[in-house]
């Protein structure tokens, strides 16, 4: 199910929170856990054997290697195998299979295999679980239910933000809502729903309509921006909605979730977009691998090689595709040079140097998504040469003003500005008159993004592919 | 400080009020009852039987698009949605509304491509020609013009990309196929006749007999014995109506949409007496069989006419066509290509899903008659997979 669909949100969740509070406290994991399920099987139901499977890999597993001390490292190969089996088998095997029949002459048949919805996000919220218990972060959970609830909390189960188990172990067991929380929980799940339908759908509608199109032949110089700049925004828009809506769902019934964006766009270099972009992955990967490897504790040498796996690997997560491989080297090259260049601009008060690096980490990201966002490395590659390639030639009439109307020049507009802190602090705090205020938009908002939702009739969340 | 805590308690609690009634409406006012609708989509109710293949593994998809056309005010919503814009901006994201002449344009009704895209797309008709030509069989390529070249309208950015001198240049000088693109005829006739539907973006009968007089003349110019249709073969009947809205011996009444509004809504738009075409020997056309599944076909046979046998692949444009094609060739197969059931590409594969047909009937004439904006999918005709 996804959260911006009528289905969700006048169907599912006021049945859901119905439930959820009549019933007593005892049975309130119970409610959360059959509506994750029913969540999660609206889809494709038999996608819940899978999750199933991987949830018992990680408890069966756990409660072995904690019991069998002799036997802990194999007991945990084994399980993170077994969890990652599902992943490797359905989001990469095809691609593996092709590259292998394409470097050694193998003849690997395709299989007709669909990505189940949310495997990374789940598989890695099932690692975390693992990996916590071996470093005895946490004891291994005896309640079958409650693990299965930490892995498929609705909330959170398709997109993220990927909770650690220690973060999240003791909410499981006990919490409570109060009023205010509550509030907050559906003004934060509005918020998100509005970024979502009413600026990363527009937004999208511009991005889409350009990278559609064949770059050598279709696009000049400024719709290849007007086109990376689109997909700038709706990305953002897109997935921090995303995870707006699950953080708001989280305060509703009870749960602080980790924030996952903290305004990405005002970073000054790549090493701080990934401290705001995506927190909780890069939290996950820096925990789970990065520091395990050692981190920066062994010289520069080490340090770099670190950082290349940790991105390397990011780029897998997001999909099987070189575009996806390339991507995540792209990042974790200049993360590599601002580590030997020691260029780090975050505390730095030089209005220039500011500037500067700020122009340098948003070019860095947008060259970034167009690599991401399209379909194939030449394809990429043509794209990028069309972003630097004025004045140019092309067969196409369609010139950047055809995408530019009063209506997406306004979205866009308004699109910038949330992108930033601006309305941030002026709508925090507890001044009465501002909670009024913010009350009152919020609904608004709801109902036009209801409207919004209604007008549309396919709206799928980009980060669920992956 | 304790005042602004209870103030804001209040407003909570208010919020919270305004928020769960909104929540609460559209489950309590749902209505059970299939509300007749052209986009209606009939879900299978019970996720694991009576389904394709016993199991609906997409149960929730199919109550998805169920529980869509069922959500209380959503008419409405679309119709805000889609009117604001319009007041405001004179457009909205499907099109423009000229208010003085009362007219909606759609904004795909335009087409980008220069000459070079025009000539690509081109190609697999010429390829197809060649496999008609093998098989005996003359092939006419019949664009049908937009109705924003016929009735130009203001929409600014949209008329400046438009590259419609490109495609007349393009079909004055091709040598390799007959196509035919009846706009000269259409434009001399602007101003003494209603050429296209207003609130719609398809063709009058008035439109569409101009057109068939431009296609048949050249068909007539390779089968001299094709008598092309003349005015007083015709009685005449006026209605406000858009041709969609009711039934004719083709075609089932159905309203189509345009701009995002509803049927019912788009009826406001309907000031103009529209003059329809009915041949005088309408009951001597014999229709063999109609059919509106999946594949959208007709079939009819008509003594009087010369014995030809037509094979028409078209699209919405030929609708009206099929008021005059059928009583100028004896045997007379009409195909819709797009008919709704597939995406765009996959309607114009021609070869691959006709191939078998067009050699078994064996006819002496096809006419593949698309919009001038389904030209970006002519590259897909001759694909087989």
């Amino acid at each position: 199910m996804v959260f911006s669909t009528l289905t969700f949100i006048y169907i599912f969740l006021p049945i859901v929170i119905l439930l959820y509070y009549l019933c007593g406290k005892k049975l309130r994991n119970r409610v959360l856990l059959l509506a994750s399920i029913v969540f999660y099987a609206w889809a494709d139901y038999r996608y819940l054997i899978i999750m199933f499977s991987i949830i018992l890999i990680s408890y069966a597993g756990t409660l072995l290697f904690t019991s069998k001390q002799n036997y802990k490292k194999i007991l945990l190969f084994l399980t993170v195998i077994g969890n990652l089996s599902f992943l490797i088998y359905f989001k990469y095997f095809n691609f593996i299979a092709e590259n292998l029949n394409r470097v050694v002459n193998f003849n690997f048949t395709a299989l007709d295999l669909v990505l189940p919805v949310g495997i990374s996000f789940y598989t890695f919220q099932a690692l975390s679980y693992v990996f916590d218990v071996y470093q005895k972060k946490t004891e291994p959970e005896k309640n079958f239910l409650n693990l299965a609830l930490y892995i498929c909390l609705f909330p959170q189960l398709i997109a993220g933000p990927i909770i650690k188990y220690h973060d999240i172990s003791e909410q499981i067991k006990s919490r409570d809502v109060d009023l205010d929380m509550f509030t907050k929980g559906v003004k934060r799940f509005i918020t998100g729903l509005s970024k979502k339908v009413i600026l990363a759908n527009s937004i999208g509608l511009i991005a889409d309509k350009i990278f559609i199109q064949e770059p050598t032949e279709y696009l000049n110089c400024g719709l290849a921006w007007l086109g990376a700049i689109s997909y700038t925004l709706q990305i953002y828009f897109d997935f921090s909605g995303y995870s707006d809506m699950a953080i708001g769902l989280g305060l509703i019934f009870g749960f602080r979730l980790s924030e996952n964006f903290n305004y990405p766009y005002i970073s000054t270099s790549i090493s701080e977009f990934w401290r705001r972009w995506h927190m909780t992955l890069s939290g996950w990967f820096k925990e789970y691998l990065y520091i395990p490897m050692g981190g920066n504790k062994n010289g520069l040498f080490k340090t770099c090689r670190n950082l290349s796996i940790v991105f390397l690997i990011t780029g897998i997560w997001h999909g099987a595709a070189w575009t996806f491989i390339v991507w995540g080297l792209w990042h974790g090259f200049f993360i590599i040079l601002e580590k030997i260049f020691r260029f780090e601009t975050y505390n730095n008060k030089n209005i220039f140097l500011k500037i500067f690096s700020h122009i340098y980490t948003m070019f860095v990201v947008v060259v970034g998504w167009v690599i991401f966002r399209s379909n194939g490395l030449e394809n990429a590659f043509n794209y990028v040469k069309k972003l630097f390639n004025y004045p140019d030639t092309c067969f196409l009439a369609f010139k950047t003003g055809y995408y530019i109307n009063y209506i997406n020049v306004l979205i866009i507009f308004i699109a910038i500005l949330c992108a930033v802190p601006v309305f941030k602090n002026m709508l925090e705090g507890n001044n009465c008159v501002k909670n009024i205020v913010v009350s009152v938009w919020t609904i608004f908002l709801l109902v036009l993004s209801t409207i919004f939702i209604a007008e549309s009739t396919f709206n799928p969340f980009i980060y669920f592919g992956f | 400080m304790k005042r602004n805590s209870e103030i804001n308690k209040i407003t909570n609690i208010v919020f919270l009020c305004v928020f769960f009634i909104l929540l609460w409406t559209p489950l309590c006012c749902m209505k059970f009852v299939n509300p007749y609708n052209p986009e209606e989509l009939y879900p299978y109710w019970v996720p694991l039987s009576s389904a394709p293949q016993n199991f609906n593994h997409y149960f929730g998809k199919n109550f998805d698009d169920w529980f869509k056309f069922r959500f209380v005010f959503r008419k409405q919503m679309i119709n805000m949605y889609c009117t604001l814009p319009l007041k405001l901006f004179g457009k909205n994201e499907r099109g423009a509304y000229n208010k003085s002449s009362g007219d909606l344009y759609n904004v795909w009704e335009f087409i980008p491509y220069g000459e070079y895209i025009i000539n690509e797309k081109f190609k697999a008709l010429i390829s197809f020609n060649e496999f008609c030509e093998k098989n005996g069989i003359n092939l006419y390529v019949f664009v049908t013009p937009q109705k924003p070249r016929i009735y130009p309208t203001d929409l600014g950015i949209y008329n400046q990309y438009d590259m419609h001198e490109e495609f007349i240049n393009f079909v004055d000088n091709i040598k390799d196929l007959k196509v035919v693109y009846p706009y000269k005829d259409l434009i001399k006739d602007t101003k003494t006749q209603r050429l296209f539907f207003k609130p719609d973006h398809h063709w009058t009968d008035d439109g569409a007999y101009i057109g068939y007089k431009s296609l048949t003349s050249k068909i007539k110019q390779d089968f001299p014995q094709v008598k092309i249709l003349q005015p007083n073969d015709f009685d005449y009947f006026y209605n406000k109506k858009i041709r969609f809205d009711f039934s004719r011996k083709f075609e089932d009444g159905r309203t189509g949409y345009i701009l995002g509004f509803f049927p019912k809504d788009i009826q406001r738009f309907h000031s103009y007496d529209y003059r329809y075409y009915r041949h005088k020997d309408f009951d001597n056309l014999k229709i063999n069989t109609i059919r509106t599944d999946y594949r959208r076909s007709k079939d009819s046979y008509y003594q009087k006419a010369p014995d030809l046998k037509v094979l028409v692949f078209g699209s919405s444009m030929t609708e009206n066509l099929i008021e005059f094609l059928p009583y100028t060739f004896r045997t007379f197969r009409y195909i819709r290509l797009n008919p709704g059931a597939s995406e765009g590409e996959e309607d114009y594969k021609i070869l691959k899903k006709y191939k078998n047909e067009i050699l078994e009937y064996k006819p002496d004439i096809i006419i593949f008659s698309a919009s001038y904006n389904n030209i970006y999918n002519f590259d897909k005709v001759m694909e087989t997979d």
